[in-house]
């Protein structure tokens, strides 16, 4: 609910020297006097009374900045909204922490092997650059995202976890399940400063190739200055498994059911 | 005669002196270079198309900084005055080699080596083969291994077959260098089902300050044939830079196993820029053992083309990034290009001192090879707050019926770990360093016994920093 948190400063619309894109800042705060430990909400609630301010059609780039030990649940919901194409900042502050989900379950879906279905055929190119700055110790993020990709989507994602702050922690898991001619690119950074402390950063990336013409672009990077860290990341590829087609048809699941039902399961 | 401490031995070794080239690379030189070695027509065809490639390719943005290495500044090539090598000899005897340059391989061990467990040893000493001999059994049975100029000269039709096919001048802008200025090298030929069961071993030496060593080797296992190759590299050390700038190729036919085991242990002014890949065929096996320890920048990729159904390959890498402007970009790729492939390419990489260690790796798998495997890990150890670790792997899949991963890690040595040994009595040092070797232990395992102990030394003074003596 937007009324559980302030918005601290309204919108500001400027063009920044360094940005090429104008930039929208969003200041979080749970406010002192709400005890509730999380606020959920979603982007387009968030943005919801300024809409009118945003050119969909134009780039632009969302910054929201985390107060001092709030902590927030965001379901990235642009897609909604038929925004295929979105920059978003979070910046976190001391103490701060952000649930960051983002699914493409309303992008209609069609998992036939079906040559004349209009969203198999229409191209979509969904790109999301996420960058996720942790500025005060002890900020955590969580940052969870599910790629259902079907016709000819093309997933171009870009997400960078710079730790700037000791203490802080961030957790990325990427999940696509990737059916006839969809691709994705995936490109994922993990930054550490110099100078940091007990920091903790990881990438899961996970992909299962279901189409004949599927296609997954891996790039995690890691770019560590400090020693005093732990930071991981793990990239897989695979089909699904075939064990468990068998045995959910074997429980007498047809074949389609047994594949949504498995890729859901990977999905979750 | 010079006196220089070596940074393989440690020890003062005896330098030749040698007379001065020209610096600097024109369409001259290479001319010369082709002439002074009497090559055929088709070869100094490809040096000059190579060199054109090079003059017109812009130096990659990628990577480590290579502003300051001058091109104009570095000799392209030189041949020791005491050699009696005139591109013609055979120089399969340490009698024929100089007083010198002999003192100076028996310095690091080689030819003691030679001896004990080695069925066949070159040497390079700056642009030149100043040794090459194979022992009379494998020789009987059709191998051949000599140096690159001699091969050309006496196995034209072969060596033309497989020269450049699998790494192309076009391919990067060392390799045009490489392609152009190319001298001296290792030249393998195994025949059809002859497994040599101990390894071969080529030496390089860069003895001459601002020197580019432009080794070319060229290894061919042919269908069945066993054979597993040491190179190591080593250069005493000077205030300015040199470059060495290899190619390596090697086809490994039908059911053909090919090893080929690098200990690079240049000195810190050296810029180690190489470009090495493989070409596999059915069912053959290629493995790359690795080790960097020493040079300023390395950019190093070792990299298997899977093509043939059912090959496999493995790479095993250590980086070892011990002193502040010591940067370690090393790497692996395996291309599948067929069904039935696996590739497993594991890395490890240690960052100290200040030094930078970076890891890029690379699989692709294409539409159509299928029951692909490919697994790919790279584990990081940073032992100060100076130093930095990167990793920056690639997958491209296009087919559904693979099985890929990837792992990465980079961490400091833990604390608790350090804790428990030193609570048993062990010193902080001598703690550090067990877990070191215990970090590189599934690198060092893979390694012929010879060198495993040599690594495990190796390490142990690149991060005391006990180099930085000489």
């Amino acid at each position: 609910m937007l009324n559980k948190f302030k918005i601290k400063s309204n919108y500001i619309f400027k063009k920044r020297l360094v940005e090429t894109v104008p930039v929208f800042s969003i200041i979080l705060d749970q406010g002192i006097n709400n005890k509730t430990c999380f606020n959920k909400t979603s982007l387009k609630k968030i943005l919801k009374y300024k809409l009118d301010q945003l050119d969909l059609s134009s780039n632009f780039k969302v910054q929201i900045i985390l107060a001092d030990n709030s902590s927030f649940v965001i379901n990235d919901d642009l897609l909604d909204l038929q925004l295929f194409s979105s920059n978003l900042e979070f910046v976190l502050n001391k103490n701060s922490k952000l649930d960051y989900n983002l699914n493409t379950d309303s992008l209609k879906t069609c998992r036939d092997f079906c040559t004349d279905c209009p969203s198999c055929k229409k191209a979509e190119k969904i790109k999301k650059e996420l960058n996720f700055k942790f500025l005060g110790t002890g900020s955590v993020a969580n940052i969870k995202i599910s790629l259902n990709g079907a016709g000819s989507h093309f997933f171009d994602l870009k997400t960078v976890q710079d730790h700037k702050a000791s203490n802080s922690k961030s957790d990325l898991v990427i999940k696509a399940a990737l059916s006839q001619n969809s691709n994705l690119r995936s490109d994922n950074l993990v930054k550490v400063s110099k100078g940091l402390e007990k920091i903790e950063a990881s990438q899961i990336n996970k992909n299962l190739l279901l189409g004949c013409f599927s296609k997954a672009i891996c790039i995690p990077k890691l770019e560590v200055e400090s020693d005093d860290v732990v930071c991981k990341h793990g990239a897989a590829v695979s089909k699904l498994d075939e064990e468990q087609m068998f045995y959910l048809q074997s429980r007498g699941m047809d074949h389609c059911n047994a594949k949504e039902t498995l890729i859901k399961a990977f999905l979750d | 005669m010079l006196e220089k401490n070596c940074s393989a031995c440690h020890n003062p070794c005896s330098i030749p002196d040698i007379s001065k080239a020209k610096k600097g690379i024109n369409e001259q030189l290479i001319r010369e270079i082709s002439a002074q070695k009497n090559e055929p027509a088709w070869m100094l065809d490809y040096r000059l198309k190579a060199f054109n490639f090079f003059k017109n390719k812009k130096m990659q943005t990628w990577g480590p900084d290579l502003s300051e290495l001058k091109f104009d500044d570095i000799c392209f090539y030189l041949k020791p005055d005491s050699l009696k090598f005139d591109g013609n000899s055979k120089n399969d005897s340490w009698e024929d080699v100089s007083k010198d340059i002999k003192q100076t391989f028996d310095d690091l061990g080689v030819f003691k080596n030679e001896k004990e467990y080695l069925a066949g040893l070159g040497a390079q000493y700056e642009s030149e083969i100043v040794y090459h001999n194979l022992k009379k059994e494998w020789a009987d049975q059709g191998v051949i291994f000599l140096g690159t100029d001699q091969a050309l000269k006496e196995h034209p039709e072969l060596f033309k077959k497989y020269f450049g096919k699998v790494v192309s001048f076009d391919d990067n802008k060392f390799s045009a260098l490489n392609s152009a200025a190319w001298s001296g090298g290792t030249f393998i030929y195994v025949p059809k089902n002859v497994k040599i069961d101990i390894p071969l071993q080529a030496y390089y030496r860069i003895n001459e300050q601002n020197l580019g060593q432009f080794e070319r080797t060229l290894i061919v296992a042919d269908e069945g044939a066993h054979v597993s190759y040491v190179e190591g590299c080593t250069a005493p050390a000077y205030s300015t830079n040199s470059l060495h700038s290899a190619v390596v190729e090697i086809i490994a036919k039908k059911d053909a196993k090919v090893k080929y085991y690098t200990v690079q242990n240049w000195s810190k002014n050296i810029y180690n820029l190489v470009t090495k890949r493989a070409l596999a065929h059915e069912n053959s096996t290629v493995e790359w053992v690795d080790a960097n320890i020493g040079s300023g920048i390395t950019m190093k990729y070792p990299s298997v083309i899977l093509a043939g159904f059912g090959a496999r390959t493995s790479v095993l890498s250590l980086a070892v990034s011990g002193f502040k402007g010591q940067v370690q970009d090393s790497g692996a790729k395996a291309i599948h290009l067929a069904s039935d492939t696996t590739s497993k390419i594991i890395s490890k990489s240690i960052s100290s001192n200040g030094g930078i260690a970076s890891f890029r790796g690379k699989v692709k798998v294409v539409k159509g090879a299928k029951n692909c495997k490919a697994f790919m890990e790279c584990d990081s150890l940073i032992t100060d707050n100076l130093s930095r670790a990167d990793a920056y792997p690639f997958l491209d899949i296009s087919e559904s019926d693979t099985d890929v991963g990837h792992e990465a890690r980079v961490s400091k040595i833990a604390d608790e770990q350090i804790f428990y040994l030193m609570s048993r009595g062990i010193s902080f040092k001598d703690a550090q360093s067990l877990i070191i070797n215990g970090f590189i232990d599934s690198f060092v395992k893979n390694l012929p016994a010879e060198y495993a102990i040599e690594i495990n030394r190796l390490v142990e003074m690149e991060l005391s920093g006990e180099k930085d003596v000489k």
